[in-house]
């Protein structure tokens, strides 16, 4: 589903460029669930992001099923992402303004879905999460592992092929990390890609398969 | 996808009440004063455009050369009425006119002061003033006939029928009331509440009859109408040199058509060429409505990307759940279009509540009818309009942001976008310093010719206006005012003290320069003008009783003497050639330049000369101290028993000089009001910037204030960049609004010179204001607890 093929991404700082990723080359298959681990400043989230296509690389070549995400034009990929992946933050970013019932809607407004077909989506999304109580609440009257949950059944309401999550239960104690984590073992076991960027071992530990990156390199295991 | 925009703006309008009102209140102050001006700026183009003709009607006029100076008039001799009638196939219609005085209408025994034009039958076949009774081709054909406007007739005659009735006419002539037209629009040059045939006043007035061959005794109005498909510009260059020929006079004015459209917007004349009028305030006052509704927008651009940080985290979600930057584009555009509508909505409100107050600066045949489908319509437009401008760099800007960026939280505030906020808020306040420096300039103005030298005393003079009874009964009038004890002295003259109704070019002194036309104003008067007016003299004496020979004297003043040149004036003759005698004047007296028309302008020569036959004003000067009530009481028994066919009017000389500044008065308070506005709207645009800054520097300040910062270092350090603002826009207003006045000044031959203090004046308060308007927030900000401001990131 993704390979990355000798990636480099650096920025300028003066003459010098410090390099974020050194020559990174991955593949990642449909319905593996992949735990990217690492010290702070290793790289971890711009990888992610390169994934999520929301930056790019300085050199090197990513291909999303099959496609040069790097060679098409800006909205072919634009249409890629939305079509099939689904971001999860560390700190939520719910809309403020919206209640929970308008934020997991609002990514299929920009999908074009009609109106009454938006209504059974997000019933059953709430439905399934458990939270249709809570559907007419504002974030900022949700507890953070509520929000997380927000935040997931949004990522995932449009049926992405695959999940990244930054650090997903950064937030959370670990009550909440724990549901939200099983939360995702159910997705992926459904067939739902993830892929997440986390520090605790024991969250790593529901992927299939855990990444080492220290200062922007994967270390071999 | 509408709905999801609306919610999100409508939940973030109500969450920031403070910032939404900012953005709102000035968006709707903007909106309702550029609405407002909008309004009148229609009212003044729509000026005389209900005649369906009204392209094919023109005014005669004439350019004069006297005096070296080449000026443009309105009034035109009676032959050329005639030569035009009969000689020009491709004049449809021509009209004479007066120039609309009030007279007296008699009804039974209730009198009637109405305004009222002679004029021609084809006068109502040219223009569009519907008859409701009659028919236009007989109303005016007999005479002796008169036609009421529907509102006179209800006055006169209640709810009878008034045609065939008898209305008496300053007490000497019955006319027969042969037709009803509809009141005239407010909109329209000429107006007039009756109409009477030109025909007429001839038949009934000597003096008329004797002009019917003189080329040269400018006295009335001639009015055109070419036939369709006859060119207005053929006709002109046509008569233009009719004077000269039928005169045989080279020195003599030529002729030239007037359009009709151009009557009330166009009717300033500088060397003959047409340079405009009223147009010019329409064009300033319709920039300046601009300009206001600009700030309003800058405001709202300014908040909305000042805020912008605060709905980043907003962008970068979107953009990551497969927004793209049209849609969010669109998002924002669809909130600024929903605030401009709800400043819209707040702005006809305010309409409503302002036009009351505008009556007095030329508002007050102006309002906003909802009924008025195409007006509503326009507003919209103006306020979509104005919700894209407004709406559109906030848009762009915040649909830029990275996703990445956003999301780490790493977006680099500061230099980023600051800039092209700073050029909007120099750009904001170069306006209002520009209309601060304006006002102040215009006040000065005004008040300069306020408080000139009037060469004359106009307090406590009374100006009662002659009618033909007055005249006859002028010697006993005189005298019984006199007997009252409460009038000081009476005199009659050809114009009231504020006014000057003939131009003379017929005198000539030893030394004169024959080729050249010399025109004087000219006051014809009696003994006493002197002493009623108050007039000071600079040499010689006023007339008197005392020397028979005054009858043949007269009092120049400064102006003409200054022309004359006589080293020692007093005693030596002028010659008047009247017809074909000449009469020798003596000059007895030097008066100051006495101020009786524009006082914006520089006093002309005048002759002023004694005679018996000066019929066109009676004034009384009042004792000092006396009972002006009972005073008026005793003139008013007094002139009604002289004067049966008029009520009792009067006017204080004082107040009726007072007039000639309205137009003035009224632009300088427009001019007031909109500087006020343009700096209350930047002002609120400031202040919200002020609070955005203060709220971002908050761990700035914080920190400084635990290093050891004072209240007042801090206070120096949040305002000095807005002083540093203000500042930029005073170096680059005043060169720009020094320009501006400048050619304003020059529209005024009395003007003031502009002195560097009012730049000074102008800066220093803008400066003062914008000090007082970021020291709020930036005090409060160098007070708070740095610990609870660190403790916030």
């Amino acid at each position: 589903m993704i390979q990355l093929k000798n990636i480099f991404r650096w920025y300028n700082s003066g003459a010098n460029r410090n390099f974020v990723l050194r020559d990174i080359s991955l593949d990642i298959k449909e319905g593996e669930f992949v735990s990217i681990m690492g010290p702070s400043g290793s790289g971890k989230s711009t990888l992610l992001h390169l994934l999520g296509m929301m930056d790019e690389p300085n050199e090197g070549e990513y291909l999303f099923l099959d496609q040069s995400v790097l060679k098409i034009k800006e909205k072919q990929r634009s249409e890629l992402y939305k079509k099939h992946i689904g971001f999860v933050f560390q700190a939520y970013h719910l809309i403020d303004e919206l209640t929970v019932y308008e934020n997991i809607e609002t990514p299929l407004l920009y999908h074009g879905i009609s109106s009454s077909e938006r209504k059974s989506m997000v019933a059953d999304i709430l439905d399934r999460f458990n939270i249709v109580g809570k559907k007419d609440l504002f974030p900022n009257q949700l507890s953070g592992g509520q929000q997380q949950l927000v935040g997931i059944a949004r990522a995932i309401i449009t049926n992405p092929k695959l999940i990244l999550a930054d650090e997903p239960t950064g937030n959370l104690n670990s009550k909440q990390g724990e549901e939200i984590m099983e939360l995702f073992k159910t997705l992926n076991a459904e067939g739902v890609t993830i892929i997440q960027v986390t520090h605790s071992e024991k969250n790593a530990e529901y992927g299939s398969r855990i990444i080492n990156l220290l200062d922007g390199r994967i270390e071999k295991v | 996808m509408l709905s999801n925009y609306l919610k999100i703006a409508l939940r973030t309008l109500l969450r920031n009440k403070v910032y939404s009102f900012i953005n709102i209140a000035g968006l709707a102050v903007g909106m309702a004063f550029a609405i407002l001006i909008g309004l009148w700026v229609r009212y003044e183009l729509s000026y005389d455009r209900f005649h369906k003709n009204g392209d094919r009607i023109a005014m005669i006029r004439k350019h004069n050369l006297f005096n070296h100076e080449k000026t443009t008039k309105i009034a035109v001799s009676l032959p050329v009425y005639d030569e035009i009638k009969t000689n020009y196939p491709e004049i449809k219609h021509v009209t004479r006119a007066d120039w609309g005085n009030f007279h007296g209408l008699k009804v039974g025994e209730s009198k009637f002061s109405k305004q009222g034009h002679f004029v021609d039958p084809d006068f109502l076949k040219m223009f569009d003033y519907p008859l409701i009774q009659g028919s236009i081709e007989t109303v005016l054909k007999n005479p002796r006939s008169i036609v009421l406007t529907e509102s006179a007739a209800k006055a006169m005659f209640k709810n009878a029928d008034p045609i065939g009735k008898i209305v008496r006419v300053d007490n000497q002539h019955d006319m027969l009331v042969t037709g009803i037209l509809k009141d005239i629009p407010k909109n329209s040059s000429l107006d007039f509440e009756f109409l009477m045939p030109f025909e007429f006043s001839i038949q009934s007035n000597e003096f008329y009859k004797s002009q019917r061959t003189n080329w040269r005794n400018n006295f009335l109005m001639v009015m055109v109408e070419v036939r369709e498909g006859a060119s207005m510009e053929a006709f002109s260059a046509k008569i233009t040199n009719l004077i000269k020929i039928k005169t045989q006079n080279k020195k003599l004015g030529t002729l030239f058509d007037f359009p009709l459209n151009k009557w009330h917007l166009h009717n300033d004349f500088k060397d003959w060429i047409n340079v405009g009028g009223r147009i010019d305030d329409v064009r300033l006052f319709g920039l300046i409505g601009l300009f206001v509704l600009f700030i309003a927008c800058i405001n709202f651009m300014n908040l909305s990307t000042a805020r912008s940080e605060k709905r980043t985290r907003e962008v970068g979600v979107r953009k990551a759940i497969g927004s793209q930057r049209k849609q969010l584009i669109w998002q924002f555009l669809c909130e600024s279009l929903l605030v401009t509508f709800i400043a819209f909505i707040m702005s006809l409100v305010l309409i409503q509540l302002v036009l009351p107050l505008l009556k007095d600066f030329g508002f007050q045949h102006i309002s906003f009818d909802f009924d008025n489908f195409p007006l509503i319509l326009a507003a919209l437009g103006v306020c979509i309009i104005t919700g894209f401008l407004a709406g559109s760099y906030p848009a762009f800007y915040l649909s830029s942001y990275s996703v990445v960026n956003v999301l780490k939280g790493a977006l680099t505030q500061g230099n980023k976008g600051s800039s092209p906020r700073k050029i909007l808020v120099v750009t904001q306040f170069t306006f209002s310093i520009a209309l601060i420096i304006g006002t102040i300039i215009i006040f000065k103005q005004i008040q300069y010719a306020k408080n000139r030298p009037l060469g004359y005393d106009p307090n406590n003079i009374i100006s009662l206006g002659m009618t033909s009874d007055l005249l006859k009964n002028y010697q006993t009038l005189r005298q019984d005012l006199l007997n009252t004890n409460m009038v000081e002295a009476v005199c009659k003259s050809s114009s009231p003290p504020t006014a000057i109704w003939n131009q003379w070019d017929s005198f000539s002194w030893p030394g004169k320069d024959p080729n050249v036309v010399q025109i004087f104003s000219v006051i014809q008067t009696d003994f006493d003008y002197q002493k009623t007016l108050g007039l000071k003299m600079k040499a010689g004496r006023g007339f008197s009783r005392e020397f028979a020979t005054d009858s043949s004297a007269a009092i120049i003043n400064e102006a003409t003497l200054k022309i004359i040149g006589f080293k020692n004036p007093i005693g030596e003759t002028i010659v008047l050639s009247d017809g074909d005698q000449d009469k020798k004047l003596r000059i007895i007296g030097v008066s100051e330049n006495v101020v009786s028309q524009n006082p914006f302008s520089v006093v002309e020569p005048s002759i002023t000369f004694f005679s018996a036959d000066a019929s066109g004003d009676i004034s009384l000067r009042l004792k000092e101290n006396v009972d002006v009530r009972k005073a008026l009481k005793s003139i008013k028994t007094i002139t009604n028993k002289y004067n049966p066919a008029y009520n009792f009017e009067y006017n204080f000389v004082d107040e009726e000089f007072g007039k000639k500044f309205k137009a003035e008065d009224q632009i300088g308070a427009l001019a007031g009001i909109f500087s006020g506005l343009a700096i209350f709207i930047s002002c609120l645009g400031l202040f919200g910037l002020a609070a955005y800054m203060a709220e971002q520097r908050t761990k700035e300040i914080g920190i400084r204030k635990v290093l050891g910062a004072s209240i007042l270092s801090l206070w120096t350090l949040l305002s000095k960049d807005f002083i540093k603002l203000v500042l930029l826009s005073c170096l680059i207003a005043t060169p720009l609004a020094y320009w501006f006045m400048d050619s304003w000044l020059q529209k005024y031959s009395y003007h003031i010179e502009m002195g560097w203090w009012i730049f000074i004046l102008a800066s220093f308060s803008a400066v003062f204001i914008t000090l007082v308007t970021v020291s709020y927030q930036a005090i409060s900000a160098a007070m708070a607890n740095p610990v609870k401001s660190l403790r916030t990131e």
